[in-house]
């Protein structure tokens, strides 16, 4: 079963696919927010201390990480982050704080990314960069 | 008996594989009989959905997956050994050779399940020889042949093809001078 907790924050689903194992967790007053049709694979895990956001029809596979903790060189700092519509994320792909990606992108598996990206973009590697 | 000179654990751990594993889907087109199964959960699971699933004399750990989807063919030699975790996913044709090793979640695909955009999906076989060692989370992803004897070292995502006897690894973790504040 999915493991969902809101704690003090909230977290609005629209009709959304949730896998076994998936968890999404807010810390604070974070807010998780995925729109209809989106898909989210096995065991990923999405945690917001203050915002993450899925479009419409997104798929996200398996074991993936999507957070809004910008990592080490901004610590204690989480930056929202927003996947736009028919964002296709690859399996064990890491997302974090401050990243924004446009409509259509798609995530190589095991990508590390963040930062902004136009739509339609294919992005791949430790640190994710645009390939094509 | 299945004997794997590359399995880290003692041989006794496969003769002592007494457990079982779980169907989903299509029993017509698989052929288990001689594979063996570790204890543990969960349990290796087998997901045919109208392909064909050939194993050999195969030992596979708890939380293995093989998933044939229609037309796919997914076939595992002699004395391979599967650890805990390993995903295999056929929907064209994934060969594994006889006496390899796949570690610790290692994820073989030769498929994207979804096609980019409106563009259909991409499906290319995905081949690999005898003796092949591959270490934990590794990728394969479609399209790729691996030669025999050859190395994957643990974390490579492997995108194209790997001859015989060489050895393929992922970027190392790099130094970063940093001032601790």
């Amino acid at each position: 079963m999915p493991d969902v907790r809101p704690g003090r924050g909230c977290i609005e689903l629209g009709h959304v696919g949730l896998y076994p194992g998936v968890r999404l967790h807010c810390r604070q007053t974070g807010r998780i927010a995925i729109g209809d049709e989106s898909f989210v694979n096995r065991r990923t895990r999405i945690f917001a201390a203050r915002e993450v956001k899925l479009g419409a029809r997104c798929m996200v596979s398996w074991d993936c990480t999507i957070t809004d903790w910008a990592g080490f060189d901004a610590p204690r700092t989480f930056a929202p982050v927003w996947l736009e519509d028919e964002v296709w994320v690859g399996c064990r792909a890491v997302i974090l704080g401050g990243t924004r990606l446009g409509r259509g992108c798609i995530v190589a598996a095991g990508s590390v990314v963040q930062g902004d990206f136009p739509a339609g973009s294919t992005l791949a590697g430790t640190p994710a960069k645009v390939v094509s | 008996m299945i004997d794997n000179e590359l399995f880290p654990l003692l041989p006794d751990a496969l003769c002592q594989a007494t457990g079982h594993c779980r169907f989903k889907g299509d029993r017509a087109g698989v052929d288990i009989a001689q594979a063996r199964f570790g204890s543990g959960s969960p349990a290796p699971c087998i997901h045919n959905e109208g392909g064909r699933l050939t194993l050999g004399r195969v030992f596979l750990a708890a939380g293995v997956r093989l998933w044939s989807h229609k037309g796919g063919e997914l076939s595992i030699g002699d004395h391979t050994v599967l650890d805990a975790g390993v995903e295999l996913i056929a929907w064209t044709r994934v060969t594994i050779g006889q006496h390899c090793y796949l570690g610790w979640d290692v994820l073989v695909m030769d498929t994207d399940l979804h096609g980019a955009g409106n563009r259909p999906v991409v499906n290319r076989p995905v081949t690999i020889g005898d003796h092949v060692r591959i270490g934990a989370r590794a990728m394969i992803l479609k399209g790729v042949t691996i030669g025999a004897g050859a190395t994957i070292q643990p974390g490579s995502i492997v995108t194209g093809d790997v001859p015989a006897g060489t050895e393929v690894a992922p970027p190392p973790a790099i130094m970063k001078p940093r001032v601790v504040s």
